[in-house]
């Protein structure tokens, strides 16, 4: 979808037109999804946070401007979701102290799971990915699914963008060692 | 540089996110370390993987995710309605009710025979009474009425038509309809008519009385009155004369009134002709100008249909005008507006664009003479 549709239906949604927003709605939840799984590793917590800032954007929608795209938005309304929802999971201590320790849940229950991740492969990716710490995790996810750049990645996360390099290299490495029979 | 260094900067190579120098630099080490050839491999390798493997399956999950998102925001607020919150407080009311209604209408039912013998049948088989009525078309007043047959023949009385068995006082009454016509009696004259047809929604007994020329309703029931149908008809003036029946003379005079006030204007009219005559002359000079010319340049489809619809107007606007034009100059004693008059019809009947030159060079002539 192309940003002049994008826009018309965004228009749309601000007229009051909520079939507008229900495509909306199918063109981003599936990208949304994959990246609030990555840093959460909890499949019901990121059903419940995209379901949450679709909802919240959808209430804000008057707020958004249409000079920019829509996605961004609606992934920082995600990703401060999901860092709340780990701050509260650890005990409401600090981000940096969450990003620093690692946030790794464990899914009692993974049959939903099993909806959108079905083959071997991806099981063990996202096995290997929900293991590695926080810290390495979060600029990995937003390296790899976001496709956001290192200053972006280190405005995002208010770190420094040399930070943001070394994480993303440790990262490549863990992963590296944990798949390697897959690479 | 030692080789660890190069080591920690092929992840920031490989995203392109070193500065330039870097860049080089390690681009330079690549050329001739194996180890970070291989290295930077396995992150195009990683990468390839991670894109393969994050992807989430095309399941009915989402569509499922998609509409409950779609719940919470309302989309189908218009089409599902959540009975879920509502108690069942009135259901003790409705059940009595119910249980009322239907024993009222099994003791009904018993008794029917003693209580309204004549009721079902007026309920079955409502008659079909019609009144029909002559108006004064001056007074705008009801002075006589006739039943639909009789008027059709001319008499002057009234009467009712049972179409069974019933009490003439006990007939229900339906609606009533009014109509106003034109007919010719026996004598070949012309009637102006009212007809009134007057049929009783409520079962409950509705006296009519027809004596002579007026009708009286007793015990009011539930009427329907069509009022659409009380607007007196237009009735275009026959082209042989039409007398009007003693039954209206004030119409008769009415139409008379109207004939004469073709040529005759009184000086109340004279002056309301000449204020309508300023305006139309605005209007008709506005179009002349503005318009026409701009119309007249446009060639598009749409400027072709706002061309007839102004020509109509146009048109409406200049016969006006023209009428008031000889209106005035007949009835004026002034010479000034009698010449004005005779100027306004030579030009326009010099016009191209006039719509009524023929109307006009009539009423030159007849003005001259």
């Amino acid at each position: 979808m192309n940003r002049s549709n994008e826009r018309q239906l965004i228009e749309a949604v601000q007229n009051g037109d909520k079939v507008a927003y229900g495509k909306l709605i199918r063109i981003h939840q599936k990208r949304l999804f994959r990246f609030i799984y990555g840093l959460l590793g909890s499949f019901d917590a990121t059903e419940d946070i995209v379901q949450d800032s679709f909802v919240k954007a959808y209430n804000s929608i008057d707020k958004f401007n249409l000079e920019f795209a829509f996605y961004p938005w609606l992934a920082t309304i995600a990703k401060n979701r999901a860092f709340n929802y780990m701050q509260r999971e650890e005990k409401k201590e600090s981000l940096d102290k969450v990003s620093e320790i690692g946030f790794n849940p464990i899914d009692p229950e993974l049959g939903p799971l099993e909806q959108v991740i079905d083959s071997e492969g991806q099981k063990k990716f996202n096995e290997a990915l929900q293991s590695m710490p926080m810290k390495y995790r979060s600029v990995f996810v937003l390296r790899h699914f976001e496709r956001m750049d290192y200053a972006a990645i280190a405005s995002y996360l208010k770190i420094p963008p040399g930070t943001v390099d070394s994480r993303i290299f440790r990262a490549r490495q863990f992963l590296m060692d944990k798949l390697k029979d897959m690479l | 540089m030692d080789h660890s260094y190069f080591k920690e900067r092929i992840s920031g190579y490989y995203d392109n996110n070193l500065p330039p120098y870097e860049q080089q630099s390690v681009e330079e080490h690549l050329k001739i370390c194996e180890e970070c050839q291989k290295l930077l491999a396995q992150f195009e390798k990683l990468d390839k993987l991670v894109e393969e493997k994050s992807q989430l399956s095309d399941t009915e999950y989402w569509e499922k995710s998609a509409q409950k998102i779609e719940n919470a925001i309302g989309v189908d607020d218009s089409k599902v309605v959540d009975v879920s919150h509502k108690s069942y407080k009135g259901l003790f009311w409705k059940i009595s009710a119910v249980a009322a209604s239907v024993a009222i209408l099994t003791f009904i039912g018993i008794n029917q025979a003693d209580i309204a013998p004549e009721a079902e049948l007026k309920i079955n088989q409502p008659p079909e009474v019609q009144v029909e009525k002559q108006r004064d078309v001056d007074n705008e007043k009801v002075v006589t009425e006739k039943t639909k047959e009789l008027v059709e023949t001319g008499k002057d009385t009234t009467s009712v038509q049972p179409t069974d068995n019933l009490p003439e006082k006990e007939k229900p009454i339906q609606k009533i309809t009014l109509d106003t016509v034109v007919k010719k009696n026996e004598a070949g004259k012309g009637v102006v008519e009212k007809k009134l047809s007057v049929v009783a929604k409520s079962p409950r007994p509705m006296a009519v009385q027809s004596q002579n020329e007026e009708i009286q309703i007793e015990d009011e029931p539930k009427i329907e009155l069509l009022s659409e149908q009380l607007e007196e008809t237009i009735v275009q003036p026959a082209s042989e004369p039409v007398t009007i029946s003693k039954t209206s003379k004030s119409a008769q005079q009415f139409f008379a009134d109207r004939l004469a006030s073709t040529d005759k204007e009184s000086k109340d009219n004279l002056d309301y002709l000449r204020k309508r005559k300023d305006s139309l002359r605005m209007i008709y000079t506005s179009y002349s100008q503005t318009v026409s010319k701009k119309l007249k340049a446009s060639r598009s489809k749409s400027a072709s249909e706002s061309k007839i619809f102004n020509d109509s107007l146009r048109a409406l606007t200049e016969k006006s005008l023209l009428d008031a034009y000889y209106k005035i100059g007949l009835n004026s004693d002034s010479d000034i507006e009698k010449s004005e008059t005779i100027r306004f019809f030579e030009n326009y009947i010099s016009r191209k664009e006039s719509f009524h030159n023929e109307l006009a060079r009539k009423y030159l002539d007849k003005f001259n003479k």
